[in-house]
């Protein structure tokens, strides 16, 4: 009798080993599987941000190297920016930098922001390129310390270019 | 006698049997053991796997916009203008010359030397620029192109913004720009000087 209770606790507590061990493997196995999702979808959104990050700077360099915008080595001519402003249409620009993107140049030689228009050269120190879209999703910007050339006065200010791509 | 024999028996065979139970007792016990170290292993190894993922992602960041931004910044700072005319405090980068060779150097009359003037603009600007975007610690280190020691051996370099990013350890986001050099010719000789700034999160 004793003999047989033993062996019945002994087949019960192998049976309870099992069912830990199966208990066991399954949480793992089911944690294997939430970190490796939750792996995924910060590799994704890494991924996202990294090419959102990518095009910024891409418009970011092609705008300080472009001579339509700048004296060379990302110093900004007021005077090209105003004329640009003026004559270039955003769908122009767009040809050569996709779509869905703003920028805007800000010399920081005044207070405040005055939107540089043909009148209001050379008092004046924002340069908006492409119109900024309230409703646009997805936003993402970036600043960039960059100079502007301030013709008129002959000297050079600090300047932040801010690039935004949404979607 | 026969009965002595059976007691004798008995006790042998509730011997074995003791042996038997205490030895699967012991085995039971060991293969505790194992499974718990088993257990151990792979708990390990899946920590040892999240650490080293997460190792591997936290290196993949925005080095190409951080390495443009630090350069950018050192360079905007250097080609702006001062608002002096004198050609040794026309841009900052002048005006940087101007305080390493010749610290005491006015600019025009009631304008502080050169020095303090290169600290005022600097720091002026840089907080300008940090108002336009987001505040941050600096450090520009102005050393000359060869080595120059002071009595003590110290090497003699000029530096403008927050000493104390030299030598921490601790920022958690330290970047650095690439020197740049800048020469400029007096009288016969060429004197070279190496700009470089190091920012981080305030």
């Amino acid at each position: 009798m004793d003999c047989k209770s033993t062996g019945a606790r002994k087949g019960q507590s192998e049976i309870m080993e099992y069912i830990l061990m199966v208990v066991f493997i399954v949480a793992a196995i089911i944690a294997i599987i939430i970190f490796l999702t939750w792996w995924n979808l910060q590799q994704f959104q890494m991924d996202t941000f990294k090419n959102r990050q990518d095009r910024v700077v891409g418009i970011g360099q092609y705008m300080m190297g472009d001579y339509m915008f700048t004296n060379g080595d990302s110093v900004f001519d007021d005077a090209k920016l105003t004329a640009i402003n003026a004559t270039m249409t955003c769908q122009e620009l767009q040809k050569i930098l996709g779509t869905n993107w703003y920028v805007k140049i800000k010399a920081l030689d005044m207070d405040g922001e005055k939107p540089c228009r043909w009148n209001d050269y050379p008092d004046c120190n924002v340069w908006s390129i492409c119109a900024y879209k309230e409703n646009a999703k997805d936003r993402f910007g970036q600043n960039f310390p960059v100079n502007v050339y301030r013709k008129v006065s002959d000297k050079t200010a600090l300047a932040v270019l801010y690039v935004e791509v949404y979607s | 006698m026969s009965s002595e024999i059976t007691e004798l028996s008995e006790e042998g065979g509730s011997c074995r049997l003791q042996t038997a139970i205490m030895g699967n007792k012991i085995s039971q016990r060991m293969k505790a053991q194992s499974s718990m170290l088993l257990i151990i292993i792979v708990i390990m190894i899946f920590v040892g796997l999240a650490v080293f993922l997460l190792g591997l992602a936290s290196t993949v960041g925005g080095n190409e916009f951080t390495a443009l931004y630090v350069n950018n910044l050192l360079l905007s700072v250097m080609r702006t203008d001062t608002g002096y005319t004198d050609s040794r405090c026309k841009l900052v980068s002048d005006l940087v010359f101007c305080a390493y060779f010749t610290p005491e150097w006015q600019c025009g009359p009631g304008v502080p030397n050169c020095l303090e003037l290169a600290n005022n603009t600097i720091s002026n600007y840089m907080a300008i620029f940090g108002n336009a975007t987001k505040n941050m610690k600096y450090l520009f280190t102005v050393t000359p192109a060869f080595v120059v020691r002071d009595p003590s051996g110290e090497p003699i370099s000029l530096d403008i913004g927050d000493n104390s990013l030299k030598k921490s350890k601790t920022e958690s986001l330290k970047l650095y720009s690439h020197p740049l050099v800048i020469s400029k010719t007096v009288g016969s000789n060429q004197y070279t000087l190496k700009i470089q700034l190091i920012i981080s999160k305030k």
